[in-house]
């Protein structure tokens, strides 16, 4: 055993029963417990474990083999999206609730940030609450009492202590609930998604105080929607899809890897080509064969666009039934995800009308190109979706497809001057000019 | 809290045994939340801790005119004040134990999903807590006592036996009862809620099969029997007799009722063991 670990999981998985247990599964336990002991009786060690291995009609995986091993002082970004597994994961690091198989070394007291404010007793003192919260997360009263001052200096409610918490607002009392849990020390901490609440200054407090807890050499886990605070805080990360693990390793990794989800990763020439087997596109109708992105006037394909230069995205698809009419459309995001323009070949969208769109069309194969300005976007990382869509508009063959990512690069272009990082999305020249008034 | 201790997280469908050392841990969290329970209970009320008083003097005094005026039921020739009252604080004690533990799961349960603790605090806590309420009752019961022993004369004789010495051991009995049975029946509402409202039921048939009202010497011979297996029977008739000489002390029940009480208090911790691991997720 490596002594080093700070935690250490493996085979993890938790199994979740759907539906209500009500009153109609009274009679459905008494039944399986019946068929227990049935087989108790009659059936063998092994019929037991094939029926443990078994997922019932209504049962699915949260979690389903989840390995990893971290050491000290590791901060890990969880991330993945909606019902992936991460709050089920961090509740059993939390010890809330048991795993159905597998198992989880850990090293050192767990302290979990799940929602802060625990325990908080509307009626009493906030010196009360400070005291009770501490215990539930595992201090004793001693502990409190050495770093009192320190969480009411930290949550900033000074003149509020002896107020019940219910008079509180909702601020106030999350901070004092972060406070506490910011002062616990433990060897290892769980936080999720705390910092949605608060205001902008005291998620930067919580963040350097989550950071010098970092560089103690504690271990943290991490779990929010907030891509860019993840990597900010986190060198390490796991990125979960439907229980399992798919990607882990280092957070810029897992990131991109997340941000670019469902899709394939562009290689740096900016093309991307589907097999004539790729069956998670099939459709009798029509084929996403390729697609690439290049800057206009050069000749090779490439990912990495200069940021003066227009640039343009080629979709080749085939199309296997005579007259059939498509719209394609495509989604431009950021690096988080946000969209941030929407665009289609139809004629009100168009510079030129696009002859192809919406009319009928022969079997064959089509490439239908976007030309995006240069001079307009800031230099990061952007990446399209595409929507192809028949005549109906609700008939979508493709709907939503990441296809391809890409970056803009700086140039020399609005450099002159400014040696900082521009920030922002847009990078464009703009009008500006002062003239004496008075 | 000892550093790098290591914690291992599994399935466990093997018995692991009860976590003794866990509670300990804990032990801070327990007192705050005694602390807690008594304090917040009385915030923002203008009698305050009187309540604990005034709430079994009430009821006392409605005992006395329904059950000792009207209905006559006699009172072992005991002033009727210091009769129900003897019986009424010793069962509160047990209700409070019994109806107070019988849904923490679901009373706790946003806690119980955000943090990991030993929930068997919970009704500990509960029981500790419930033991300062009898505690100021039963001083304020000593004083109604001094008041018909000394200034109201009247014909009754009554005094203190020896057996008051077993008023602690009676104690444990009470809260070991309460809590084994609250536990079962934490454990049956975390999963059907229909047992809410069945822990009503029992508690308030439990209460008028159990002699508070009435001495046990008063259930008609063919009854005595079936009157006698209610654990609390003897444990109120017992406690009755060590505070007021009257009544009934029988060490058999008494053990009876010390062996049901261990039977429900291991079984209920066991079941409620093995009910914490996974009850967040029907909650």
């Amino acid at each position: 055993m490596n002594r080093n670990y700070s935690i250490e999981v493996a085979n993890l998985s938790k199994k979740y029963r759907l539906g209500t247990i009500g009153m109609g599964s009274l009679k459905e336990d008494l039944n399986n417990l019946w068929e227990k002991s049935k087989k108790q009786k009659f059936g063998s060690v092994l019929q037991n474990i094939k029926s443990n291995k078994n997922l019932e009609k209504n049962e699915f995986w949260a979690l389903k083999d989840i390995n990893f091993t971290f050491k000290k002082g590791d901060v890990v970004g969880i991330v993945g999206a909606n019902g992936s597994g991460k709050s089920t994961l961090l509740k059993i690091l939390s010890r809330i609730t048991e795993p159905t198989c597998g198992e989880v070394k850990i090293r050192g007291k767990v302290a979990s940030l799940l929602e802060v404010g625990t325990g908080f007793h509307p009626e009493l003192t906030g010196r009360e609450n400070v005291y009770i919260n501490g215990a539930i997360l595992g201090m004793t009263k001693s502990e409190v009492d050495k770093k009192f001052d320190e969480i009411i200096d930290f949550s900033g409610v000074h003149d509020f202590v002896d107020t019940p918490v219910k008079r509180y607002s909702s601020g106030m009392s999350v901070r004092l609930g972060f406070a506490v849990a910011a002062h616990l020390d433990p060897e290892i901490l769980i936080v999720d998604e705390v910092l949605a609440v608060g205001d902008l200054s005291f998620q930067n407090q919580c963040i350097k105080k989550m950071q010098s807890i970092a560089d103690t050499g504690k271990t943290i886990f991490f779990v929010s929607h907030n891509n860019h605070l993840i990597r900010r805080l986190c060198e390490k990360g796991i990125l979960l899809n439907n229980g399992f693990i798919i990607k882990k390793g280092s957070i810029s990794d897992v990131l991109d890897h997340y941000l670019i989800e469902d899709s394939i990763n562009t290689t740096d020439d900016g093309e991307v080509i589907w097999s004539l087997t790729s069956n998670e596109l099939e459709d009798s109708r029509l084929r996403l064969c390729h697609v690439k992105i290049k800057e206009v006037g050069s000749n090779d394909n490439n990912k990495f666009i200069r940021i003066d230069q227009d640039f343009e995205v080629k979709i080749q698809y085939q199309n296997f039934v005579k007259n059939n009419r498509y719209l394609v459309s495509m989604h431009l995001l950021d690096e988080s995800g946000n969209t941030l323009l929407t665009g289609c070949n139809l004629e009100s969208y168009c510079i030129q009308k696009d002859p192809f769109c919406l009319t009928p069309i022969e079997i064959g194969m089509y490439e239908t190109t976007c030309r995006f300005p240069g001079k307009l976007f800031n230099a990061g990382k952007y990446s399209v979706k595409l929507y192809i869509v028949t005549e109906n508009l609700h008939d979508s063959i493709i709907s939503g497809l990441k296809i391809l990512d890409f970056q803009i690069i700086e140039t020399d272009y609005m450099r002159d001057e400014y040696l900082g990082v521009n920030i922002g999305i847009l990078k464009f020249k703009q009008n500006w000019s002062t003239r004496k008034v008075s | 809290m000892i550093k790098n201790q290591l914690t291992i997280i599994k399935s466990s469908s093997r018995w692991t045994g009860f976590d003794f050392a866990g509670i300990w841990q804990y032990r801070d969290l327990l007192f705050l939340l005694v602390r807690r329970d008594f304090v917040a209970q009385y915030k923002q009320t203008i009698l305050g801790p009187a309540w604990f008083v005034l709430h079994p003097l009430f009821l006392t005094i409605i005992f006395s005119f329904i059950f000792g005026e009207f209905a006559q039921i006699p009172t072992e020739s005991l002033p009727p004040l210091l009769f129900y009252n003897s019986g009424l604080i010793i069962w509160s004690y047990f209700s409070a134990c019994f109806t107070g533990n019988s849904s923490t799961f679901i009373v706790n349960a946003s806690t119980y999903q955000k943090v990991y603790y030993p929930r068997l605090i919970n009704p500990l806590a509960n029981c500790i807590s419930g033991l300062f309420g009898f505690s100021i009752q039963g001083v304020f019961f000593l004083g109604y006592f001094c008041l018909y022993k000394f200034f109201i004369p009247s014909t009754a004789h009554f005094e203190m036996s020896y057996l008051v010495f077993i008023l602690p051991f009676l104690l444990l009995l009470v809260a070991s009862l309460g809590l084994g049975l609250g536990l079962w029946m934490t454990v049956l509402t975390a999963k059907y809620r229909d047992f809410s409202q069945i822990t009503g039921f029992i508690a308030q048939g439990l209460m008028y099969a159990t002699p508070i009202i009435y001495p046990l010497s008063e259930v008609p011979d063919q009854y005595r029997f079936w009157a006698s297996l209610n654990p609390m029977a003897s444990v109120v008739e017992a406690f009755r007799y060590a505070l007021l000489g009257k009544g009934s002390f029988s060490p058999s029940l008494l053990l009876y009722s010390t062996c049901f009480a261990v039977f429900v208090l291991l079984t209920g911790m066991y079941l409620f063991k093995h009910t914490e691991k996974r009850v967040v997720d029907y909650l």
